[in-house]
């Protein structure tokens, strides 16, 4: 292994940035890019500890929630088993974009008139609920310097 | 402009801009202002005043990739001249450029003010003033007769609720062109914001879009110098400023209600609480637009901002979080 690790270097320059740098900053510009940085940084180390296992909770929640709709994936066990982060990010955009057709599809029915689309909707959006709560989770406070 | 391109904006470059326009106006700083990721905003002091220029004039400037909101950078120059026209209080537009050779980008040179966009610079009467001259602004911006300030080529729409429909479906095209991730809230959000608008008989009125106090000059004692950023400016429901202004914290100045009480003194359009809580759900969804497609293009990538970055992480996001619970989802 090569020591020390990402995470490790992202603590350490996170530090020096907040405790040395910051405070001998005095143009207004710079310290404002200065506090996205480090909380950019921390968005970082949020993500490399969390992404991982949200993504896979994220894909199985959307597999589950839609097959049970009747609204098949086409994603099976072997592809939510994966363990490298690349093929988990893919994954998962795949079901994010049935997630969204499925929406797209609902929401057009429902508003034809459709009264089962409309059950099938709740469990829809429900779900998009519960993906938003997750992802938030991996956001860091963010924003130090306002909108 | 000939010879070689110019990198940046400084010195010695606004200089030779300036000699170049015939103006006897030298920089003797130019310096960037912080805050939003839609186009760089500069601050430029001049050793002194000249006939044609005030002591301090700025620089608003598209990014290399244009900026995030879809809105022509050469529109938001000629609203704000009109508007300056109609005695809106905005500061005074003096030069477009569309020639990209001499910063870079596209620019307007505008009126600058010693003064402040920071809210939390005001407490107790300056509150309460701030509050009321923010107010008046917007009630005089909504009695203007909306023909009398052209926004680029659109039409006035015939009611309030056509103007609504047409800014959601314009927006989320736009987030369908650019967008590079799904995003299943937003959908659920656009399906709301479709069928959602509460009817009225309202005029169709120009609305500024963007109101708060970060995009208003103040003076320290709570005036009104100037209302800038009209780049989300359209013809609309004027309860769609009010909803913006209150999503901005305005309301945190002295009350959300001593706010509507003088825009309604102030000969302000009739309020109506059901509008502003739609359009509070429509400030969320469109900010959580235009942040994501703040840092989705690849052009977006080295402007030495960091601001589109946290904006794209964090603020569509949350605002889509907000949005959708205001919706029930």
């Amino acid at each position: 292994m090569v020591r020390p690790y990402p995470e490790d270097v992202l603590r350490d320059v996170r530090a020096t940035l907040e405790n040395v740098v910051e405070p001998a900053v005095e143009d207004s510009y710079a310290r404002e890019q200065l506090g996205l940085a480090i909380s950019l940084i921390e968005h970082v180390q949020l993500r490399i500890e969390q992404e991982p296992a949200m993504l896979r909770e994220d894909s199985r929640d959307i597999v589950e929630t839609l097959d049970r709709i009747g609204l098949p994936t086409g994603v099976g066990q072997a592809e939510l088993a994966e363990q490298d982060l690349a093929s988990l990010r893919a994954v998962n955009d795949r079901l994010t974009r049935s997630l969204q057709e499925a929406v797209r599809e609902l929401e057009s029915a429902v508003s034809a008139g459709d009264t089962d689309a409309s059950e099938r909707l709740q469990a829809v959006r429900a779900l998009v609920r519960r993906q938003l709560d997750r992802q938030r989770k991996m956001l860091g406070r963010g924003y130090r310097a306002g909108t | 402009m000939s010879g070689a391109p110019v990198a940046g904006l400084s010195v010695s470059t606004f200089n030779a801009y300036l000699e170049a326009r015939g103006s006897k106006g030298r920089a003797a700083s130019v310096q960037r202002i912080g805050g939003g990721a839609s186009r760089e905003t500069w601050l430029i002091r001049l050793e002194q005043p000249v006939e044609e220029l005030p002591p301090e004039i700025v620089v608003r400037k598209d990014t290399a990739f244009e900026g995030v909101i879809p809105t022509p950078l050469e529109r938001e120059f000629t609203v704000m001249r009109a508007l300056s026209e109609h005695g809106v209080p905005v500061a005074r537009p003096f030069w477009f450029e569309g020639d990209t050779s001499w910063f870079g980008a596209k620019f307007y040179v505008r009126q600058g003010f010693d003064g402040t966009s920071d809210q939390r610079r005001f407490s107790g009467e300056t509150a309460a003033r701030l509050s009321t001259e923010l107010a008046r602004a917007l009630a005089t911006l909504h009695r203007l007769e909306p023909q009398a300030i052209p926004l680029g080529d659109r039409d006035v729409p015939a009611s309030v609720e056509e103007a609504a429909l047409a800014e959601v479906e314009r927006w989320y095209r736009h987030w369908c062109d650019h967008t590079i991730e799904s995003a299943p809230m937003l959908e659920e959000v656009t399906w709301w914001l479709r069928r959602s608008h509460p009817a009225t008989d309202e005029d169709v009125v120009v609305v500024w879009g963007d109101v708060g106090v970060a995009n208003t000059v103040c003076s320290e004692d709570g005036r009104v110098l100037a209302m800038s950023d009209w780049e989300l400016a359209s013809y609309g429901d004027p309860m769609r400023d009010l909803a913006s202004a209150l999503w901005r914290g305005v309301g945190l100045l002295a009350g959300r209600e001593h706010f509507l009480q003088a825009y309604a003194a102030a000969g302000g359009r009739r309020i109506d609480t059901e509008r502003i809580a739609y359009y509070d759900v429509f400030m969320n969804w469109q900010v959580a637009i235009f942040s994501h497609l703040s840092k989705t293009t690849p052009e977006a990538e080295g402007t030495h901002n960091l601001h589109p970055n946290l904006l794209s992480i964090w603020a569509h996001r949350i605002n889509l979080h907000k949005a959708g619970r205001q919706i029930g989802v």
